[in-house]
């Protein structure tokens, strides 16, 4: 008797468990996804005069998530060892059924593919494995999800005794409430500064620079934040630096056209031999992608598709042509960037010969 | 509904009211969850942390603007959830206390009355001087709550 009532404590801890690591899941992925952070940064930053590019702000947005994920992490090891506990008890009383194993082979593979995915910001752990684990994890918690609707189903029917098809209408209810999570993947917006200036005759440069500040070109776009729940938010901190337009539930910023932009400042680095176009468009290409790592990141590619029209391809050529207009220049930026590229072999692309240009504008030569 | 609760006292359970708490849990569990990010987890210091981490310095207001806009979105959520806890809370005690549930039904519904009431007046006419009676009927209510759910699931 002792055993059942464990067991069924062990039963409810284990579903609390479960409520954690699902609320922890859901969060993380929804509301404070990267998408969604770096969403929000697209009106903030520029309100409190705050120039970050994509690559930094995907940065920020990893540090400001980690917390969220140790929770989540916390919790699925509790899940799993509340579950263990729970079957060793079962067993001694009880036959444990099929549905009881598979729970428990999936919350085994969950676990262990969660181990990777936390501890890879500790101790080394090859990207491969790591790809392998975000992906059976990733369908791992369907088949969880699945499972356990399953079993609601089954508790419910048995404890209302509901017909077969008021079964299906709760499992449909379920399933319906897909759609009210937010598109994740909607773009974001930076803004860059000049990092140097064009020369008088260089219209195409000047254009494409007066785009790329938003001075030109740029979308005003509003933004209301009618719930603030702090009466902070209608008094900002006296001096401060922050304008709150209309006691600070609205906000206002221009969105540069990003494309039209980089692809002026292409057309003066090729037509024009502007160096200072082909500088501020490296500059700014370099800064929207995590282009050091051995693989860039989704979101930020999928950010730079929508708003500067170029894919992961594209972009390695663009990079590629720019490094070769500035060596070709003897810029030192470019010089610099080629042979960070060829030494690390970022983005796989085949670097041009520096050697031609004197020492004076070769930075690294004699490293 | 009410025709498959069976009436007497510690003969059967109440079979709705169990789906009734499983509803009601997963909406507390919501409205927890998202109280405890907001305001610990992707808290202002938090990001002010985060940002810190990047090299960006940024002063007390600035993480606040840059945390508020973060978080616009799920606090809409968190209210309506809570609001509409509270009225569950609200008729599922009226109906309870009414078939001789006892005192923590009636408890459950004047605490979810007042905390729905104090909610609705924070949400609606941005008044924050009702936070606190919010919380406190929120807590009574949450205890009540839990009791109730405590012996419900302990058969």
């Amino acid at each position: 008797m002792r055993a059942v009532i464990t067991s069924r404590g062990l039963h409810w801890a284990v579903g609390a468990a479960f409520l954690l690591v699902g609320a922890t899941a859901i969060m993380n992925q929804t509301f404070y996804s990267k998408e969604a952070i770096m969403r929000s940064f697209e009106f903030s930053l520029p309100m409190v005069g705050v120039d970050m590019p994509p690559a930094d702000q995907l940065f920020v947005a990893r540090i400001a998530r980690r917390a969220g994920w140790v929770f989540h992490f916390w919790a699925g090891i509790a899940l799993v060892a509340l579950f263990f506990i729970k079957t060793s008890i079962d067993a001694r009383i009880r036959k444990v059924g099929r549905w009881h194993l598979l729970f428990g082979v999936l919350v085994a593979v969950m676990a262990a593919t969660g181990l990777p995915l936390h501890f890879r910001s500790q101790v080394h752990i090859d990207a491969e494995v790591v790809d392998t684990a975000r992906f059976v994890h990733h369908w791992g918690a369907w088949a969880v999800a699945a499972v356990f609707a399953g079993h609601l189903v089954g508790a419910i029917r048995k404890e209302i005794a509901v017909t077969k098809k008021s079964g299906v209408a709760i499992v449909v209810f379920f399933l319906s409430l897909g759609p009210v999570f937010p598109d994740l993947h909607a773009a974001i917006y930076h803004r860059v500064k000049s990092v140097v200036g064009c020369a008088r005759e260089e219209k195409l440069c000047q254009k494409g620079v007066a785009y790329l500040e938003g001075r030109i070109g740029a979308k005003r776009i509003e933004r209301i934040m009618p719930d603030c729940p702090y009466e902070r938010c209608g008094k900002p901190k006296k001096g401060s630096h922050i304008d709150l337009p209309e006691g600070g539930r609205k906000y206002v910023i221009t969105k540069p056209d990003f494309r039209k932009a980089v692809s002026l400042l292409l057309e003066s680095a090729k037509k024009e031999e502007s160096v200072a176009a082909a500088r501020e468009a490296l500059s700014y290409l370099l800064g929207r992608i995590d282009y050091k790592s051995s693989r860039p990141s989704e979101v930020l590619v999928a950010r730079l598709k929508k708003e500067v029209g170029m894919d992961l391809e594209a972009y390695r050529r663009v990079v590629g042509q720019l490094v070769g207009v500035l060596v070709q220049k003897c810029d030192p930026y470019g010089i610099r960037m080629a042979k960070e590229f060829a030494r690390h072999g970022y983005l796989g692309l085949k670097m041009p010969d520096v050697s031609g240009c004197p020492s004076r504008t070769n930075p690294i030569e004699g490293e | 509904m009410l025709a498959t609760i069976d009436r007497r006292p510690g003969r059967r359970v109440f079979a709705w009211e169990r789906l009734l708490l499983a509803l009601e849990g997963a909406m507390l569990v919501l409205i927890v969850t998202i109280s405890v990010y907001n305001r610990f987890i992707h808290s202002d210091t938090a990001l002010h942390h985060a940002f810190e981490a990047a090299g960006v310095g940024l002063d007390e207001a600035a993480a606040h603007l840059i945390g508020s806009m973060q978080r616009t979105t799920v606090w809409p959520i968190h209210y309506m959830t809570s609001i509409f806890l509270s009225l569950l809370w609200v008729w599922h005690g009226s109906l309870f206390s009414g078939i001789g549930g006892g005192f923590r039904y009636m408890a459950l519904m004047v605490a979810a009355g007042v905390s729905a009431m104090a909610g609705i007046v924070i949400f609606m006419v941005e008044f924050p001087a009702f936070s606190w009676i919010h919380y406190i009927a929120s807590a009574v209510a949450s205890a009540c709550y839990l009791n109730i759910l405590a012996t419900r699931i302990a058969r």
